[in-house]
């Protein structure tokens, strides 16, 4: 362990070159502003801009590339926060208490954590990245269809956690999500389902759409609701973000930086993933679970530790074990290999210096973005207090450009349409909408690895218990699922003692 | 509210038969172990409907209680809005996308605020010229997305 860390600091040094400091604060830059647009995530950020990059040597290259990358990580915050519409897939769960903290007036106090929290969640994934590298990728390649099977229902088991007042219409938003994850091809069997004939479909629907419409139309829907003097009026203070904050936060900090962390490890989980397995838990294990959903600095807190910790420990299969985790790691190793690198087990020992040289960039780059936000976030803030009838229909501009801009397709713009009336129906009958993307997302993981377990095991279940993997996170279910029958039934025993 | 909810309910357990039995149209069980490709579509059916069922119920023994209402102003502004975005993506392909969303800017600020005021109708007339010319600059010209032209070449 001190030996890597020493050559992580080895690494940093060498990465203070101008050249270097020059491609990662571009790339940061571009990776903020792609983050911030709905629509053009992080992975189609990095492949846009790969022409552009791969003309640079090689390190210089996939500096710039994964600065873009942990880049875009940061801006989908703001976009999140300010305006209600998740930049990308993975700050879907910022929206829920960043944007409920941007229309309380504390817009600038959002964006400050939010970076503190990707900066904490920033450090301990790189931390990971340079020293677990190995051992990480050795337990992940543990990670089959069975044990992924079990790790997905785990995370189902805090959908009651997520599902709103009424648990009945929480789990059918579940299901409902469970269903659009299964319109399009189906990879395993490969019959077309639900596409209704449409090419569109084909490939299923788009999460991020999605999520756009579902938060951010159905939140403009919502406000016709509210008059003008329900909505908050802000201050200068307002937008300064407070360093107490993150010192509040710090358990939220540590526990979303670690979930972020490992499930970021897991090829095919994703950052998405481990932002809603970190908020949920953080709400689970917090004393005033009632907040979350209503500007919790917790909830802002732990998914964006644990996204920016994914997007760096996503890497570690990649450089690893030449095992691309995402879409973005996909492009990212397309660029390594053009550049003549690649990935694996021998490249720790083939190509050292251009290892630790990039992680060095990622320190760095982190730092970077910190102080690029930071300087940003009284001038981001105060476009939240904007009038709502200019800012809406720029909210509205946002999302059909950046809808479009992802298939190239008017149909998408439809769809987030009706996304949105459907998030405007839901949230009027309080069916909770955060159960439906956990379902989209889960939903098609879940199907995929059970039907590859049956396949392997011919039919038996017993192969869930066998693994130990997989009878960990069983055993951790029912815990999860028992855990508040035991709470109550101690507490009737209290009471009845005090009688 | 209350009907309204029941209705949405039993709605729900209508779409939950109906995934069912589209499921199972995909094939249940390719062969005694191995689950088709409408397995997990009939399943996923079963439990809408059964929760779409309970919901009914809960909502019309007033086992329900919602805090939001569908106020006539909202639910007025709301279809309009979306029809404005219906009329938007039809008539892209004529006016391009750059037009047609300057169009839509403007009367979506006149929709969330219906008034004749000339220097609010100026700042809307703005707005709906550079929020498309923003769009064009950095999705277009910086990221080479390709828009939607139209009859005017834009």
């Amino acid at each position: 362990m001190l030996d890597s860390l020493l050559l992580l600091a080895h690494g940093v040094v060498n990465a203070l070159s101008v050249e270097l400091l020059l491609v990662v604060l571009i790339g940061v830059i571009g990776g903020l502003m792609v983050g911030a647009l709905p629509g053009i995530g992080p992975s189609a950020g990095v492949a846009i801009l790969m022409p552009i990059a791969i003309g640079f040597n090689g390190i210089l290259a996939i500096a710039g590339l994964a600065a873009i990358y942990y880049g875009a990580m940061f801006g989908g915050a703001v976009t999140s926060i300010l305006l209600g519409i998740p930049g990308d897939s993975s700050s879907v769960m910022t929206v829920l208490d960043g944007h409920a903290m941007a229309k309380k007036g504390q817009a600038g106090r959002a964006l400050g954590l939010s970076v503190s929290a990707s900066f904490v969640g920033g450090i301990i994934g790189i931390l990971f990245l340079a020293i677990l590298s190995v051992p990480i990728s050795n337990i992940a390649l543990e990670f089959g269809p069975v044990q992924m099977t079990a790790l997905m229902v785990f995370a189902l088991t805090l959908v009651s956690v997520l599902g709103g007042r009424n648990k009945y219409k929480g789990f059918l938003s579940l299901f409902i999500g469970f269903w659009l994850g299964m319109v399009g091809l189906d990879p395993i069997g490969g019959p077309v389902r639900y596409t209704f004939g449409s090419m569109h479909l084909f490939d299923g629907v788009d999460f991020t759409i999605i999520a756009v419409g579902l938060f951010g139309l159905s939140e403009i829907f919502m406000s016709f609701s509210e008059t003008e003097s329900e909505r908050k009026q802000y201050t200068f203070r307002s937008l300064i973000p407070r360093i107490t904050d993150m010192v509040k936060c710090r358990a939220s900090l540590l526990s979303g930086s670690l979930i972020g962390s490992f499930v970021g490890t897991l090829p095919g989980a994703g950052a998405t993933t481990a932002t809603m397995l970190s908020y949920a838990y953080s709400k689970r294990t917090d004393r005033n679970p009632e907040e979350y959903g209503h500007g919790s600095l917790h909830g802002v807190a732990s998914p964006e530790a644990a996204n920016n910790a994914a997007s760096y420990t996503a890497m570690i299969p990649l450089f690893t074990l030449g095992i691309p985790g995402s879409a973005t790691t996909a492009v990212l190793l397309g660029g390594l290999i053009m550049i003549g690198i690649h990935p694996g087990p021998l490249l720790f020992v083939n190509h050292p210096e251009f290892v630790w040289t990039v992680f060095g960039t990622f320190w760095i780059g982190n730092i970077m973005l910190v102080f690029l936000s930071l300087l940003l976030i009284p001038f981001l803030a105060s476009i939240a207090s904007v009038r709502p009838v200019f800012l809406y229909p720029a909210v509205i501009s946002v999302v059909i450009f950046g809808v479009y801009s992802i298939h190239f397709a008017l149909f998408d713009v439809g769809i987030a349409l009706a996304s949105g009336v459907a998030g405007y129906i839901m949230l009027k009958l309080e069916y909770a909408p955060v159960p439906l993307v956990l379902g989209l997302v889960l939903g098609p993981m879940i199907e995929q690895n059970i039907r590859r377990t049956l396949i392997i095991s011919e039919g038996g279940l017993s192969t869930f218990y066998t693994h130990p993997i997989s009878l960990g996170f069983i055993l951790l279910t029912v815990i999860v699922l028992l855990a508040p029958l035991g709470t109550a039934v101690g507490r009737r025993i209290k009471r009845n003692r005090q009688r | 509210m209350k009907m309204i909810d029941a209705a949405f309910a039993a709605i729900t357990v209508l779409f939950g038969f109906w995934i069912s039995i589209e499921g199972l149209s995909y094939g249940y069980l390719v062969s005694e172990s191995r689950p088709g490709s409408g397995f997990f579509p009939f399943w996923v059916g079963v439990v809408i409907a059964v929760l779409g069922a309970i919901n009914v119920f809960r909502s019309l023994a007033g086992l329900e209680q919602l805090s939001e209402a569908f106020e006539a102003s909202g639910v007025a502004r709301t279809a309009g809005l979306s029809l404005v975005m219906i009329v938007f993506l039809v008539v892209v392909p004529w006016l391009g996308m750059l037009l047609a969303s300057g169009i839509l800017i403007l009367t979506s600020g006149l929709i969330i605020r219906p008034t004749k005021e000339f220097y609010f109708i100026a700042r809307l007339l703005c707005l709906s010229v550079i929020l498309p010319a923003s769009a064009y600059i950095v999705l277009h010209l910086i990221l080479g997305v390709r828009l939607i032209d139209g009859f005017l070449g834009f």
